[in-house]
This record gives C-alpha cells, sequence and structure tokens, in this order.
C-alpha cells in the first residue's frame, strides 16, 4: 500500500513539474516592446469625492492618445529639444535646477517624456490634483521632475525613496511630465566659463607686455 | 649709466620670459578648460575597448589583428526606414548577427546572438545623452534612439558590451521588408521546411524541399506564434538555415553576373540604414562573398519565461568560448 501511495506521489509530482514546461513551449510569450513610460505606482486625489483613474502613456505611444494631448505631448517635446538650443521658458526653469541642485543646466538631461491623464471620473470637472507616486525605467542620477501645466513648464516638487526607487509629487493639473537627469554625476561642473575669461586676460596682458617689452628692447638697440 | 642700461635691459629681457611663460600658461589651460567644458557626446563613443589579453581556461589569449566585424540587424519593421521624430522608437532588433572578417585567413564566421539576450542596455534622453543602463532584452537596445543611426549604435554598444568590449566596426539594419526583396533577387532559396506550420502557411510541410519565394520567405524566418514551439531559439535554428541557403545563392549570382553586388545594394538601400557608404558596403559585401564562410555559431543558454516577456541568458562559458575563438589566438 505504502509503495503504491508512493509511486503515486511520484508520478503526479513529475507530471506536476512538467506542466509549466510543457506549457512554456506551447504557450506563446510576447516579445517586448516599446520604451515603457515611468511605472504609474499610485495616486491619490486630492478631492476625496473624486472617482477618476490615472493613466500613463510614454512618449512612444502617443498615437494611442486623443488629438489635443496627443498635440500638447508633442509640443512639450518641441520644447524641450528647443531648449538646447534657444532661451525658451523650459530652459528658465531647467536654470532653477542649477540653483537647487547645484548641477549646471549643461549636464541635465530629459530622460522620459510621458503623459498622465485622468479618466471615468463622473464626479467633477476639476480634480483639484492627485498625489503620484512613479518608478522610473532609470533610478541613478535622477534629479526631479518637471511638468508642462496650465502656466507653462514648472519644476515640480518631489521626494524621493532611494529604496523603493519612486519619486512623489503633487500636482494641480495634469499635463505632459518629463524626468531630468544628471549626465554629469561624478565630474566637474562644465558650463563654468568665469576661468575662462581669465585665461583670456592672462593672454591678453602677457602678450601686450610682451609686445611692449619686444619694441622697448628694439628701440634700445636702435 | 652704460651699467644701469645694462641692468635695464637685464631686466626687460627677463620680463619678457615671465610674461611668455603667463601666456603659455594661460593658453594651456584656457585649451584644457574648453575641453572640459565641450557640450558632451551625444552618442557615447563606445565601451572601454577589448582587453588584449584574455585568460580562458587557463591559458592567455592575444587580440587576432586584421578581424573587422559587422553588426547585421533585422528590424521588426515593414515600413522603409524613416527617421522617427522621437527619441524612442518601436523598432526592435528582431534579429542580431555579428559577421567577423578575418582578413588573414580570409574567412568570414558569423554569430548568431538571441534578441532575447539579457544585456546592459544604454538609455538615452530626449536629445539623445547617456541617461542610465537598464538591464533588457537586447533587442529592445534598438528602441532607444532615433530608429536609425542612434538606435543601431546603442545596439552595437549593448553588443560590443556583452562580448567582452571586442570592437563593432560597421553596422547594418534592414526592416522586413528586405528578406522578400533581396530572396527573390538570388532567385528564391530552396529549404526543407524544419517545422510544422499547419494553420501558418500550408505550402510549409515540414520535412517538404521548397523553393521560398516573396513572403513565404519571411514567413519561414519570422514566424513563431502559431507553432508548437514558439521561442525565438527555435526561429533562430530556422534563420540559420535559410541564412546558409541564403549565401549559397548568393555567391552563385555573385560568380555568374559581376555587377550582382553593387546592384544588390543599391536595391537594398531603400531598406537599409547603416554607417557605410554605398562604396563601402559593397566592398564588405563583395569580401563577405569571395571569403570562405566557416559557419554560423551561437550563444547557449537558458530560455527562462521572465515576468512578462522571454529572457535569455548565456552560458558564461560559451559566451567568452565564442569570443576567444572569433577574436583571440593563443599567446605563446
Amino acid at each position: 500500500m505504502k509503495r503504491i501511495f508512493a509511486f503515486f506521489m511520484t508520478v503526479v509530482l513529475v507530471v506536476a513539474l512538467s506542466v509549466p514546461a510543457f506549457a512554456a513551449l506551447g504557450e506563446f510569450i510576447a516579445s517586448p516592446s516599446g520604451v515603457p513610460a515611468p511605472k504609474l505606482v499610485s495616486y491619490t486625489p486630492l478631492s476625496p469625492e473624486c472617482t477618476g483613474k490615472l493613466v500613463i502613456t510614454p512618449w512612444s505611444e502617443r498615437h494611442t492618445l486623443d488629438d489635443a494631448t496627443r498635440a500638447r505631448l508633442e509640443q512639450a517635446y518641441n520644447d524641450i529639444i528647443n531648449s538646447q538650443v534657444i532661451n525658451n521658458q523650459l530652459f528658465d526653469e531647467m536654470k532653477k535646477f542649477e540653483e537647487s541642485h547645484g548641477i549646471s543646466h549643461k549636464d541635465l538631461a530629459i530622460g522620459a517624456l510621458f503623459d498622465i491623464s485622468v479618466f471615468d471620473c463622473t464626479h467633477h470637472e476639476a480634480h483639484d490634483g492627485f498625489i503620484i507616486t512613479l518608478k522610473p525605467e532609470v533610478w541613478g542620477n535622477i534629479v526631479g521632475v518637471i511638468h508642462l501645466g496650465e502656466n507653462g513648464w514648472e519644476m515640480v516638487e518631489d521626494t524621493m525613496d532611494d529604496e523603493a526607487q519612486t519619486i512623489t509629487f503633487t500636482v494641480n493639473d495634469l499635463s505632459p511630465f518629463a524626468l531630468v537627469y544628471n549626465t554629469n554625476p561624478d565630474g566637474p561642473a562644465t558650463g563654468d566659463s568665469s576661468n575662462m575669461w581669465i585665461y583670456v586676460v592672462l593672454m591678453v596682458v602677457s602678450v601686450s607686455a610682451l609686445g611692449a617689452i619686444t619694441y622697448n628692447l628694439k628701440k634700445r638697440e636702435n | 649709466m652704460g651699467r644701469s642700461r645694462e641692468l635695464e635691459k637685464r631686466y626687460l629681457h627677463i620680463a619678457a620670459v615671465v610674461f611668455l611663460f603667463i601666456f603659455l600658461l594661460s593658453t594651456v589651460l584656457l585649451i584644457v578648460n574648453l575641453w572640459e567644458n565641450r557640450d558632451s557626446a551625444r552618442f557615447p563613443e563606445g565601451t572601454a575597448g577589448p582587453q588584449s589579453v584574455l585568460e580562458y581556461n587557463g591559458k592567455e589569449y592575444g587580440l587576432k589583428e586584421g578581424v573587422r566585424t559587422l553588426l547585421v540587424l533585422g528590424l521588426d519593421k515593414f515600413d522603409e526606414v524613416e527617421v522617427d521624430t522621437g527619441y524612442t522608437n518601436d523598432r526592435q532588433a528582431d534579429f542580431v548577427m555579428l559577421l567577423v572578417i578575418d582578413d588573414n585567413d580570409k574567412t568570414v564566421t558569423a554569430l548568431h546572438i538571441n534578441r532575447d539576450t539579457m544585456a546592459d542596455i544604454t538609455v538615452l534622453g530626449l536629445a539623445g545623452e547617456k541617461i542610465g543602463m537598464v538591464n533588457k532584452q537586447l533587442a529592445l537596445a534598438h528602441t532607444y534612439g532615433n530608429g536609425k543611426e542612434v538606435s543601431c549604435r546603442n545596439t552595437a554598444e549593448a553588443v560590443s558590451s556583452l562580448l567582452y568590449n571586442i570592437t563593432i566596426d560597421h553596422y547594418v539594419s534592414v526592416t522586413m521588408d528586405s528578406v522578400p526583396a533581396y530572396n527573390d533577387l538570388v532567385g528564391g532559396v530552396e529549404i526543407t521546411v524544419l517545422d510544422d506550420f499547419t494553420g501558418i502557411d500550408e505550402d510549409l510541410v515540414k520535412g517538404e524541399t521548397v523553393t521560398l519565394m516573396g513572403d513565404k520567405a519571411l514567413t519561414y524566418i519570422r514566424s513563431r506564434k502559431g507553432l508548437d514551439d514558439s521561442t525565438n531559439s527555435t526561429r533562430m535554428v530556422r534563420q540559420r538555415q535559410y541564412l546558409n541557403a541564403l549565401y549559397k545563392k548568393s555567391v552563385e549570382c555573385k560568380n555568374s553576373d559581376e555587377n550582382f553586388v553593387l546592384n544588390a545594394v543599391l536595391k537594398m538601400a531603400d531598406y537599409m540604414v547603416s554607417d557605410c557608404s554605398t562604396n563601402q558596403l559593397t566592398s564588405l559585401a563583395q569580401t563577405i562573398i569571395d571569403y570562405k564562410f566557416t559557419e554560423i555559431k551561437t550563444i547557449e543558454g537558458d530560455n527562462v519565461v521572465g515576468e512578462q516577456h522571454m529572457e535569455f541568458f548565456p552560458d558564461v562559458e560559451s559566451l567568452k568560448k565564442n569570443v576567444v575563438e572569433l577574436f583571440y589566438v593563443p599567446k605563446n
């Protein structure tokens, strides 16, 4: 009886262990796709009665957004690209990171651009904002969140949890967001050109002095 | 009077030397300052470079000379290659193969790399800056960047990093449209069907020998869903079989038509992104066909179902063995 039971249990065990293997072989496992948005870990509406659900859409899936939202996201993209070249309002906001984090704006980069929209809220039109927690794809060297709100680009006050690798912030309106990274965490501050002018002045002074001395020496010889 | 003049002259000489020194020093410091403050490279130049000496199985191996590499990427998109107006794209590198051209031995060896290989990939920001690293399927390295050169170089960097920092000299990526186009250019490719395509294509019967034409070629090397074994590893076996046959047809075509290689490169240009000019590509293609093709190597490892997707973990021993055999020679 014991042997029969042991045999039976062995068969059950073997079959149970084999099923996942066969399932894996037969089951189609889809390939991963695209660059994801940061993971929306949690959100809390500031209005307790708000029933809205937040959905985060990465740049790579902007085609799924409605026309107006997609246009706003694309405007955000253009602002970011142009801020590298011209001093637009975003550029001014990025300069604030220099003051708050001591990082040159030249070392700052936008690492992720995405949209957060609210759906299925039947209660009201204005939501009084949300407290949002995100988990970015890349954590190291993240410095903050920037947001294209109703009044233009603004740096968002945030709290970072290094252990959970999450960033939490509160916003009163939803629109494109972007994560800001420090591309030069270990190097010296770049973009600091004050030393350059000292060297230029020294060069000019020394060349002028050399010129004057040479002229003086030649005059004496003549 | 004369003595004081001499003294003045001497002081002037000393002053001239001092100011010359100041001028030279400030010039050097200015150059260093400008160099440090230059705009950081939009794209990383690459990894640290291969080790000149590699230890394997208790022996030392030195880098082989006269070796060039061409990374070939097959993108899972049908469209003609367009620059994506964004910093990310949806073109994964579904097919990854490194051609190793040995100019000393006059041989070409291919290393077929599983697209699901878990590798360290550079994440790029909106303006192409390096933001950080993630460990993901190798195929996804191409989704960072503009879908063209930036994405190709990002993938090349990931492959280099995977293969002990060996140098990737050139890359070429092609979209899926290119498969039937080139397949038909060589007059079709004959293979013996390895898998059961019932429900996918009734003309592809397991065990039968068929000549693949047009989209059937793409179906044969691309299909996974609906097959008994839908892993990429099984698909790679069919891809290698097809490539071996395609290579032989290409050699036949080249031997019968001296303009075949140039015409093929020109025809494929619409489907292709490369860091090579047309002349360089033609020269490379010519070399690959002229040299002796040895084999298509693969890296052994384990397919694991991850949280959501398939993950391939290369066997460390197999990976190193391939790198040593392809790029190193025993040090005497």
